[in-house]
């Protein structure tokens, strides 16, 4: 199962695919992998960067959506302190 | 008139239902029936400001989240629970070692991956990142998430852009 992870107020939200069972036929699962890539889609258009990221390995900055990646985490937009 | 007429009748319906009562016992039982319709009622009407309000179910991502996401109270009961989501994403995104690093030190090391001999000491709780090089700190900068987040994710916000997206970090943040 694949996650995307929004961090907010709350911690963080997280959305669950699963890109083979969706490639399979799984309609729960196409529509699953649809709604991450709209909340990719929706969070950079405001401003926040994504982040494939595997446990232990430096984060890849990603600008479009990867279904194929273990896990994305998406920062909200930073600014100067 | 109606008042008038509905207290007997609700009191010889008590009186039925305790028939061997006295007249305080059959007060007592109208006072506590009272009681429990103003609960009911009280919380009848607290679920439709609630409703109302938009606190019901909403879909992740809609127009309606991001106006919950807005006005949500930041209870103490949310903040724990957020730290808590925090420390779990930190663990994932660090593995158990590198998190067990960071728990006994208090600052997460991040390498340069830009300048050869550079780390970001990055603190536990929301402050300024330390930047060191050959070893010796050269100078502090202030970034933050736009957003409020909880520490640990503040945390992970740096890591990534250190990482993935350095050049834009510096040229966002603040020298202290």
């Amino acid at each position: 199962m694949a996650k995307l992870r929004v961090l907010n107020w709350r911690g963080d939200t997280t959305v669950t695919y699963d890109v083979e069972r969706a490639a399979a036929g799984d309609a729960e699962q196409q529509a699953a992998v649809r709604e991450a890539e709209r909340i990719f889609r929706d969070e950079r258009a405001r401003g926040a960067t994504a982040f494939r990221v595997q446990p232990g390995e430096p984060g890849v900055r990603i600008d479009e959506f990867d279904p194929a990646a273990e896990q994305i985490v998406i920062v909200p937009r930073i600014a100067g302190g | 008139m109606l008042l008038g007429g509905f207290l007997p009748a609700l009191r010889e319906l008590l009186a039925s239902l305790v028939p061997h009562g006295s007249s305080l016992e059959v007060a007592i039982a109208i006072g506590l029936l009272f009681l429990s319709l103003a609960c009911l009622g009280g919380l009848f009407s607290r679920g439709l400001v609630w409703w109302s309000a938009g606190w019901g179910p909403v879909e992740l991502g809609t127009r309606r989240f991001e106006r919950r996401r807005a006005a949500a109270p930041h209870s103490y009961r949310t903040r724990v629970e957020a730290e808590r989501r925090a420390e779990r994403l930190l663990r994932d995104v660090l593995g158990p070692e590198e998190f067990a690093l960071f728990q006994r030190r208090g600052y997460l090391t991040v390498r340069s991956p830009s300048f050869a001999h550079r780390v970001y000491l990055v603190p536990e709780r929301q402050g300024p990142v330390t930047v060191c090089e050959f070893g010796k700190p050269v100078m502090r900068l202030c970034v933050q998430c736009v957003e409020r987040v909880p520490d640990l994710d503040t945390v992970v916000m740096h890591k990534l852009m250190i990482e993935g997206n350095e050049r834009e970090y510096l040229r966002i943040a603040n020298r202290v």
